[in-house]
């Protein structure tokens, strides 16, 4: 089990280069010059505008920029912002703690909505529950996060005031201030991914609920309740796992539209800064730290597999 | 007995008109934290580098330069120069430095630090974008601690009014071995300085030593501190008002759709004044067929600008000329006079068949991302365009494609903001001039070069203004692009938030007499 999980951490290395270098290329391959947004409207000065290019290195060839980039990395530089001079670890430091709590508050809403819907929705008898259950995660997955997350701003804190806006305290000093800013954010970016684990769930149980394991439990006499629990849930649950490890993922990533709703200084917000900016070193990081989480979530992911399921081992 | 009667009815009606008037203006209270709200990244803070709007919307209150404007008037008024002479022959400007101003590390302002910030300024080294607007400095020098004299190469009449912002706002001698990264740190004359740089998010504290005074003599700024917070959704930001977590929006997002919003809700004032910027339709005059005059005289006649305020500002605004309709000195023409600008698409395409073309002229057309009206502008101009014999088509970039493409010169056309200036040499000059260094439209023409170099040489204002008259009506006509309009500046703010004023050059400066009621 160590040495898998170490494995699996050093394939993070390859991964996260590809990643890299694809995005480094992809980066310079859209026009647009850094040098120029630096230097903004009023200064033409072609003089000046090649000086700061050669500053940034940007007048050498792409794959020099790329490996001059790659060796300062490896010693753990991730260098400078070339738009506001502030260093990317610190960038990334303030930046990520906003953006992990979000993902992880919204798959933690997703799996409490999602999983006893689709539980509901899978073992119900009434074919109208069903229906309604349907069209409503149908619903969750279709509407725009921009559109939900402003119905929400309107709804819950203009006109309700339950929650506030824009207030996103850190957890360590108030917790509760913390989780009720962080909540209408977490929400909006847990609805679409409550609608797909509800439909997971509910596929998942509509195929045990024929198992020679099920009927053998209900022939036991167990009640309507511990066979669902114990028996149909656990093991409707194994191909769940897979897909919220899939959306923890996305979350990281995903996160751009919520944070910008909401004004969230995270790592999304970072990332399309960067890209109108043509930040590209403050990009590649952002990339590479999404990357290297979505990689360790899909780690976690195959952990838990063994939880839930004994017969599944790793070597 | 009855004098006394008087006596104290005249006591009663004193106290009632003084107690009256205090009700019609309270005090400022001293205290609380003022909460800015807007939509740009708050990015480099060094304010001669600096070159996104948001960073002066900071920088405002933390530098300040020689001159200030007045935020109401746009007249200029003392600033860190109490005072200045202007030699007869206009070229050496003399100012005497206000010997109460320190900065914010305590050190105190004299004349060495004023060369020092106009040598950083010019030096190719700090590539400030403010560089050109000094250009006309030739040398300054240092005639005691509290007297500078700046000397130019050549007449420049606009020259005081280049003192008044931010950009080329007084930093101390020695400024980048004292704060280190003038990117992130700042040290100014300002009232309130920079204590926090966070992630959407700066504040800026009182500087307790600020050495301007209101009319009372109690000393500014107002407030504890002031805290502007980065909310990108124009949406977000109004909710945000709303719902009193900031005191005040304002800049891009805080539009006429704002304003609709939120008008008539009880504790929020609507606050709007005309614009010196303006919409342009930007002409690549150096491509066929717009190096044609007649081709870009049919744009204007296409164009109904009208229409335009109409559509995309919701009647908000002016139909553009080539002098702000706010600059009533420099004697602007009614837009309704000029030359080419009632719309007539008949009259353009004969224009178009004179000049020989092919109808319909395919013209591409390239918004600017960043302004959300750019890119409404340009649909309804397709339309109206292709009315005259020209089929637009829009073409859709990010902003730094869209920067080097108007750089590189690289369009037909495109539809932009343009920052604009109390004073018409700077309003016009850099854009328009044949050697402009931002006239990224080719454009070249020598009697308007003539006029222009003629109006930067006059001292005179009267005899300036005729000079701008002139040109008003020769730009008309020969068009290195489309004026479109002046549109109306919004900013909401709740009513607690007292004393602020919303000004055309969209200046932070008014916070520092701004001040919460409790």
């Amino acid at each position: 089990m160590q040495r898998y999980v170490a494995q699996r951490l050093l394939l993070l290395i390859p991964v996260l280069l590809v990643i890299s270098a694809l995005v480094f290329s992809l980066m310079h391959l859209i026009p647009g010059d850094p040098a120029q947004v630096i230097l903004g409207f009023e200064n033409t000065d072609p003089v000046q505008l090649e000086a700061v290019r050669r500053d940034l290195g940007l007048d050498r060839p792409v794959y020099v920029q790329y490996g001059r980039w790659l060796s300062r990395v490896a010693r753990g530089q991730f260098g400078t912002s070339v738009r506001t001079g502030r260093p990317i670890g610190t960038l990334l430091g303030e930046a990520l703690p906003f953006t992990i709590e979000l993902a992880l508050y919204a798959v933690l809403l997703a799996m409490l909505i999602g999983i006893p819907v689709g539980t509901l929705a899978g073992t119900t008898r009434s074919r109208a529950a069903d229906g309604a259950m349907q069209t409503l995660t149908l619903l969750g997955l279709s509407l725009p996060a921009f559109w939900v997350g402003a119905m929400f701003i309107l709804l819950f804190s203009v006109h309700l005031r339950w929650f506030p806006v824009l207030s996103y305290p850190p957890l360590a000093t108030d917790p509760l201030a913390n989780l009720r800013g962080f909540f209408l954010p977490a929400l909006t970016l847990a609805v679409p991914n409550a609608a797909a684990i509800a439909r997971m769930v509910r596929a998942s149980m509509v195929a045990v609920r024929g198992e020679e394991y099920v009927k053998a439990a209900r022939a036991k006499g167990l009640s309507e309740v511990l066979v669902v629990r114990r028996h149909m849930l656990k093991n409707a649950l194994i191909p769940v796992v897979t897909l919220i490890g899939i959306v923890t993922g996305y979350l990281l990533g995903g996160a751009i539209v919520v944070e910008q709703v909401f004004a969230i200084p995270g790592v999304g917000r970072m990332g399309l800064q960067a890209i109108v900016q043509r930040d590209y070193p403050v990009l590649q990081a952002v990339v590479l730290a999404v990357a290297g989480l979505f990689v360790l979530v899909n780690l976690v992911v195959d952990l838990i597999y063994v939880l839930l399921d004994p017969r599944i081992r790793y070597s | 007995m009855k004098r006394f009667r008087i006596c104290a009815l005249g006591l009663a009606v004193l106290l009632f008109a003084l107690t009256g008037a205090q009700g019609q203006t309270p005090a400022p209270q001293r205290g609380g934290t003022i909460r800015v709200g807007i939509t740009q990244e708050i990015l480099n803070l060094d304010p001669h580098v600096a070159t996104a709007f948001s960073s002066f919307q900071v920088l405002d209150l933390v530098y300040e330069s020689l001159l200030r404007l007045n935020p109401r008037t746009l007249k200029l008024e003392p600033g860190l120069a109490q005072s200045w002479t202007v030699s007869p022959n206009g070229l050496e400007y003399t100012f005497t430095l206000r010997r109460d101003v320190t900065f914010h590390d305590g050190s105190a302002l004299d004349a060495s630090d004023v060369k020092a910030t106009i040598d950083r300024i010019l030096d190719p080294a700090t590539r400030s974008p403010q560089a050109s607007f000094l250009a006309p400095i030739g040398e300054v020098t240092i005639v005691n601690p509290f007297v500078v004299k700046v000397t130019l190469k050549q007449a420049a009449p606009f020259f005081l009014s280049l003192l008044t912002v931010p950009g080329r706002g007084i930093v101390p001698a020695n400024f980048v071995d004292k704060v280190g990264d003038p990117r992130v740190k700042t040290l100014g004359t300002g009232p309130y300085m920079l204590t926090e740089f966070g992630p959407g998010s700066v504040r800026l504290t009182r500087y307790e030593r600020y050495w301007r005074k209101d009319a009372a003599g109690n000393r500014l700024p107002y407030a504890d501190a002031v805290i502007y917070r980065v909310i990108p959704d124009p949406a977000t930001l109004r909710a945000a008002v709303r719902a009193g977590e900031v005191d005040l929006i304002i800049g891009f997002g805080v539009d006429i759709t704002a304003a609709r919003a939120l008008a008539g809700v009880s504790d929020l004032r609507i606050m709007s004044v005309p614009d010196l910027s303006y919409s342009l339709v930007g002409i690549n005059a150096g491509k066929a067929p717009f190096s044609d005059v007649r081709v870009r005289q049919a744009m204007s006649l296409a164009t109904n600008r009208e229409q335009i305020v109409q559509v995309v500002y919701g009647g908000r605004g002016t139909v553009g000329g080539p002098i702000p309709p706010t600059l009533e000195e420099w004697r602007p023409v009614p837009a309704r006079n000029l030359p080419l600008y009632q719309p007539d698409p008949a009259r353009a395409r004969q224009l178009l068949q004179q000049a020989g073309v092919n109808l319909p002229v395919a013209v591409k057309m390239m918004p600017i991302p960043t302004v959300p009206e750019a890119v409404q502008m340009a649909q309804v101009l397709k339309e109206q365009w292709a009315a005259a014999g020209f089929t637009v088509e829009i073409e859709q970039v990010d902003f730094a494609t869209f920067l080097a493409r108007w750089r590189g010169s690289q369009f037909d056309t495109f539809v932009s903001l343009n920052g604009g200036a109390v004073d018409p040499d700077i309003h016009l000059y850099r854009h328009i001039h044949s050697t402009g260094s931002t006239n990224v439209f080719k454009f070249k023409d020598a009697a308007i070069d003539q006029l222009l170099d003629q109006a930067r040489a006059t001292a005179d204002p009267a005899r300036r203004a005729e000079l701008y008259t002139r040109l008003q009506r020769a730009i008309a006509e020969q068009i290195p692009f489309l004026f479109v309009a002046y549109a109306d500046l919004f900013a909401v703010a709740r009513t607690q938030l007292n004393g602020f004023v919303l000004s055309s050059t969209r200046s932070m400066t008014p916070l520092a007499e701004s001040w919460l009621s409790r």
